[in-house]
């Protein structure tokens, strides 16, 4: 054996590695080197660094654990600045030049860590003690420090600069695992014409066949997982999805893949795929040894030990002991012998193997030690030696050792059924748990399934591809599964398999000093085990939450099954009775950016804009996004915003002003039932409205609260118009038409959104029946024909308008609605007609002031969850309706009725010069300061340039017999007085409406 | 009665908003908008096939399409989109829309016709990799879509009514599909689309048309 000289752990021959291609990458600050084709972690190993990461409890000092996602250990933060990634597994990131990784845990460093005072003081911090001590003076004095502490990677500095793919994707068959299994029954589904999404996680598709020494039909495995691989890439109803691993499962089989983006323009996408079939081919993940001192870096899986050398030449050490309780281990010892690395002695705690394992062992040069265990292990950061002893607990010395390759026994990866509700039974030959009850539209085959052998995995792959093809009615041509003509060391055992379960728990427990790791990834040892036990928490879901094993990053991918079958041992439980806990999506971390894909940035939300958007933006418009974008004022020549609002609401006041009111909602309401519809629907009276006429609504939901205001007009007497707010339009149609479909399907009613088929431009002022007259129309504006509160339909400007008089402003208002293509021609129109009598545009700001002004109500900001129309001074009208609405009932209620409830008020600061703010809370009586009960808030305010003073509206309990009291705002550090009015501060007879 | 000014007369139109004579190409994929579409939407509470229905010939089932020019698209029982020829920007007003056509011939308290020409906006997305544009937007399977099939779905924040057209008239299964969003987010849909593509357009190499 020659070893590379830039790598120490990686040999000069063997895997499948680019060694023309060699990577610089840094970790902890030091730059190293590998080839395309390392992980992070094999890269890592051939390095010689062995202690990655410190762990979560006690910062012992970890390494690399495993080769896949099931790693517990060697999680890292990947990237740096904005761009970095916390808790990634060595294990699963693929090596990239300049690629920058550092340990996420370890103070002042990785490889000397303060925290580890928490190791040496071990005994103090048993399971749960977080839940018994911290409690004075309170936990959230000690949670940051804990957090701190327990080392799970840093959020980034700011956004994410990466970019995150999303896709939908439909099949009739996902295959979850491509692996010998795999891409067998892929093959036979794709011939067979089915729609199959095949995903492996690993780079490419292939696993156990990837490794040297299996041969099919004669050739190795690896070419031939090759070979089926472009075979499925030509077939074109085959979508072959590598470096991918299936996240989760839900309701119907939507089933989330993310899609790592090595080398692309893009991070990571996120594939929701709705599959009709599932087939689960994931195989199987290989359980470590319960035995003291069994967390050292330099302790691996046998599977990943075998893993690292055949796909990267990555031998991780030399002085190689290798313990098992299972056959599959040894066939690290033969893998390794073929690369000329010696094994000094295979420990096997079973009295015997088969003679022909034992003749390989003793032939690859490995001591062989049946009924024997792992005793102890030493060194300080990384493993420099074992103690073997016997079953029994005779001693059989020390090994210089510095990797010890550890088998229990492989457990199905049966995470994605679980998420689908498929059960679970314990299989006693196998000391694991297996599939049992399967979901609709699953299927399960090889290993995940409990199977041993790679032949019988490919055929029972083939098998269930035929039959999952016949459900869909599909011919299944003839069977080409190849022939195993040699395969790897099953992990057949010949009893129980567990030395916990074989009653040896006791022997290995003997030595207290020693803690055991069942859970690597939160550091819970067997020790917690026994304690939670003798506590009383031996139902497995107590169990796993008083010790959190399993609840770590990798869901106990290691570490449950050994949990369980502990459990089982200390309370004299078969494990199939303690049972298992049930594993949930996400199956791996998924980044918050693959959730969010593209919708970060302008695509977190859709820009919706006005009809007459360019002509706002030639306006210099301010805009602010109000569900839509649009202009809250338009300053002119340099004045600042608060100017151009005063300017705007005096220009309304005094002369005209035009608003582009264009989203506020419009609902077309039509049918022989429209009005009996609409009177259950209003608290007002409807039915009752004539013709061309408009009124002014609140709807409440079923608890009596309002959910919403506008005028509705009658357009004939099966024709309504609906105008909700601005940002309710579509919430309003929807519930309009759940009511009508599920409640009241026999009423004769048509509901339509018409919001953005017209734009909608409200000439207000003094002078606004001029400019809508210079417009051009053929509508009788004079107030006889056309009062507030009155709607009519003809040609303004030679377009097809709806016009309604209503107003939000106090003044005179035409609200016009043309239709929306010509919404900015028609706003340009305006303003040129408006021209002679000083008309301005006005935004949402300014209108804001007017409304606030004359006291109207705005829903949402003037009301919250609680209002009722009582309390906004619209209690008469509901107390007197004949007929029933929505939410008349529960206006009776207690409460409802109750006399102190907030009820809707205006405010005036007692000295001008104060500002009321919304917020402001108001108290009882002159002078009173916080702490005290609230009697109600401020809920708008404003300065008022027609009255030149700040004015407010807010809730005060029992609001409307307290006009003319003093209370006392409280807004933040300012106390002052203010006196309780009415609402209406502008002309309360509305002398200027009926113009 | 003064009816001006008019349309296109005094003031100046101001700079055309909108989507409708954008246009973008990307590898396999082309965006255009669809100017002045003659859309209207049709609801009724009466049986299609009896009464003055029954001339329109519509499609019954949720989610198919039928007829020329409109062609009907049924998004809901009770409730067709009927997509007319395109016209010309100039007949604005004053000619009679598909709306105000049918609302007359149709004339009934149970049935009701809308104009949505001004309502709606069109994105035209044709090339093989159409349906991975949409797919990434919106969970249908469009591999599967063929001609005469239409959707009413979500992308982004939008509602989406997505009609899949015939290729002169032949039937078969075309990558060109229709897109009508309401007016105020066409743009924010295009500008989703326009940054889709480029995965889209790789999604479509890697896998082809995976129908």
């Amino acid at each position: 054996m020659t070893r590379d000289p830039r790598n120490p752990g990686r040999l000069t021959t063997g895997g499948r590695i680019d060694r023309d291609t060699p990577l610089n990458f840094r970790f902890n600050g030091k730059a190293y080197v590998g080839y395309r084709g390392d992980t992070l972690a094999s890269a890592l190993l051939a390095n010689g660094v062995r202690v990655v990461a410190r762990s979560f409890k006690y910062h012992r000092p970890r390494g690399i654990f495993s080769a896949g996602e099931e790693e517990p250990c060697a999680l890292v933060e990947i990237g740096e600045g904005a761009s970095r990634v916390p808790n990634s597994r060595a294990t699963l990131v693929p090596l990239e030049e300049g690629l920058v990784a550092a340990s996420q845990s370890g103070w002042p460093s990785v490889n000397f860590d303060l925290g580890r005072v928490v190791d040496f003081t071990h005994p103090l911090w048993p399971a749960g003690f977080y839940n018994k001590t911290f409690k004075w003076p309170r936990w959230s004095a000690w949670e940051g420090l804990i957090r701190r502490a327990a080392g799970l990677g840093r959020t980034p500095p700011g956004p994410d600069p990466d970019r995150y793919e999303q896709v939908n994707a439909h099949c009739d068959l996902l295959i979850c695992g491509g692996g010998a299994a795999g891409l067998t029954a892929a093959l036979a589904a794709g011939r067979a014409g089915l729609r199959v999404i095949l995903v492996e996680q690993g780079p490419d598709c292939g696993g156990a066949l990837n490794h040297a020494g299996v041969l099919l039909d004669g050739r190795p495995g690896l070419d031939w997982a090759r070979e089926a691989t472009d075979r499925l890439r030509r077939y074109g109803n085959v979508i072959v999805l590598e470096r991918t691993v299936v996240a989760g499962v839900y309701d119907h089989n939507v089933t989330t893949l993310l899609q790592t983006g090595l080398a692309r323009a893009w991070r990571e996408c996120l594939w929701t795929v709705r599959p009709r079939h599932v087939l689960l081919a994931t195989g199987s993940i290989e359980q470590g040894l319960i035995f003291p001192g069994n967390d050292r870096p330099g302790i691996m899986l046998a599977g990943a030990v075998r893993r690292f050398l055949n796909d990267q030449a990555v031998c991780p050490g030399r002085h190689i002991v290798v313990a098992t309780n299972n056959d599959s281990a040894y066939q690290t010892v033969f893998d390794l012998a073929r690369m000329g690395v010696p094994v000094s002695a295979v420990v096997d705690w079973r009295e015997s193997v088969d003679d022909e394992l034992r003749a390989r062992t003793t032939a690859a040069g490995a001591e062989l030690l049946n009924g024997a265990l792992i005793a102890d292990t030493h060194g300080f950061s990384e493993l420099r030696s074992v103690r073997i002893a016997t079953a029994a607990g005779r001693d059989l010395g020390r090994r210089r050792c510095d990797l010890l390759a550890v088998s229990g026994g492989w457990s199905p990866r049966v995470h994605l059924l679980a998420h689908a509700r498929g059960s679970l039974r314990f299989e006693a030959s196998a000391q694991t748990f297996v599939p049992d009850r399967l979901p609709a539209d699953w299927s399960v085959a090889g290993a995940a399934a409990g199977t041993q052998g790679l032949q019988a995995a490919l055929d029972e792959a083939n098998s269930a591809a035929r039959r999952i093809c016949e459900t869909f009615g599909k011919a299944t041509p003839d069977a080409d599964v190849p022939r195993v003509s040699q395969g790897p060391v099953e992990a057949a055992t010949s009893g129980p398999a567990h030395p916990l379960a074989a009653g040896l728990g006791d022997a290995a427990a003997r030595n207290r000093s020693g803690r055991q790791w069942i859970d690597l990834a939160h550091d819970v040892t067997l020790g917690d085990a026994e304690l939670a036990v003798r506590e009383g928490f031996v139902s497995v879901e107590h169990f796993k939450r008083y010790t959190t094993t399993g609840m770590s990053v990798d869901q106990g991918k290691t570490g449950n099954l050994n949990a369980f079958i502990a459990l089982g041992a200390l309370t004299g439980r078969d494990p199939g009775t303690v049972g298992t806990t049930t594993f949930r999506p996400p199956y791996v971390p998924v980044t918050l950016g693959a959730i969010a894909g593209r919708r970060t940035g302008e695509f977190y939300a859709a820009r919706r804009l006005l009809p007459a958007h360019t002509v706002h933006q030639r306006l210099g418009g301010h805009f602010e996004d109000y569900g839509w974008q649009r202009p809250d004022c338009y300053p002119q020549g340099g004045e600042s915003a608060t100017d151009a609002v005063n300017r705007e609401v005096l220009t309304v006041r005094s002369a005209v002003g035009v608003f582009d009111n264009s989203p506020i909602g419009k609902l077309d309401v039509r049918g022989p039932d429209a009005a009996g519809f609409l009177d259950r629907v209003y608290i007002n009276n409807v039915a009752g409205l004539a013709v061309g006429r408009v009124r002014y609504g609140l709807m409440l939901n079923e608890n009596g609260v309002i959910i919403d205001d506008g005028v509705f007009a009658r357009l004939a007497e099966d024709h309504f118009l609906l105008n909700t707010t601005s940002g309710g339009a579509s919430r309003i149609a929807a519930m309009l038409e759940e009511w009508l479909q599920c409640e009241w399907p026999d009423l004769r009613v048509l509901v339509d959104d018409q919001t953005t088929q017209w734009a909608n431009f409200t000439i207000a002022g003094p002078r606004a029946r001029q400019v809508l007259t210079a417009l051009g129309t053929d509508i009788d504006l004079s107030p006889a024909a056309l009062p507030h509160m009155a709607a009519t339909q003809g040609k303004v400007a030679g377009l097809r308008s709806r016009v309604v008089r209503v107003s939000f402003s106090g003044e005179t208002s035409f609200e016009v609605n043309v239709p929306a293509r010509h919404g900015g021609w028609f706003f340009e129109a305006i303003l040129q007609a408006g021209a002679a009598h000083g008309i301005a545009p006005y935004g949402v700001e300014s209108l804001m002031v007017l409304r606030a002004e004359k006291g109207y109500l705005h829903i949402g900001t003037d009301t919250d969850g609680s209002s009722t129309p009582d309390d906004v001074g619209w209690g008469a009208v509901a107390r007197n309706k004949p007929g029933d609405f929505i939410g008349k009932r529960s206006l009776l209620r207690e409460a409802n009725l109750a006399a102190d409830r907030k009820q809707f008020v205006g405010l005036e600061p007692v000295e001008p010069q104060r500002t009321l703010r919304p917020g402001g809370h108001l108290l009882l009586g002159p002078g009173r300061t916080a702490p005290a009960l609230t009697d109600g808030w401020v809920t708008s305010a404003c300065f008022s340039p027609t009255l030149g003073r700040h004015i407010g509206l807010g809730v005060l309990r029992a609001g409307r017999e307290r006009i003319g009291e003093i209370v006392t705002v409280c807004d933040e550090e300012e106390r002052f007085a203010a006196r309780v009015v009415s609402p209406c501060f502008y002309d309360p007879d509305n002398e200027r409406l009926r113009d | 009665m003064n009816m001006s000014p008019q349309p296109g007369d005094n003031p100046a139109a101001p700079e055309p908003f909108g989507i409708q004579a954008r246009a973008s190409r990307f590898d396999g994929l082309d965006l255009c908008g669809i100017g002045n579409a003659d859309l209207a939407r049709l609801r009724s509470l009466e049986n299609p096939a009896e009464g003055l229905l029954a001339a329109l010939d519509l499609p019954r089932k949720t989610g198919r399409c039928r007829g020329d020019d409109p062609v009907a698209l049924c998004l809901a029982p009770g409730e067709w989109l009927l997509v007319g020829a395109q016209r010309e920007p100039a007949a604005g007003p004053a000619s009679e829309a598909l709306a105000e056509r049918l609302q007359r011939q149709l004339a009934s308290s149970l049935t009701a016709v809308y104009d949505q020409s001004d309502g709606l906006a069109g994105i035209r997305v044709s090339g093989p990799a159409a349906p991975w544009l949409l797919a990434k937007l919106s969970c249908i399977d469009y591999a599967a879509a063929g001609a005469g099939w239409c959707a009413r779905t979500r992308m982004g924040d939008a509602t989406v009514t997505v009609y899949c057209p015939p290729v002169n008239g032949s039937g078969q299964i075309a990558p060109r599909f229709d897109l009508y969003v309401d007016r105020s987010v066409a743009d924010a849909l295009w500008a989703l689309l326009e940054a889709s593509a480029a995965h889209a357009a790789e999604l479509h190499q890697e896998f082809g048309v995976f129908a």
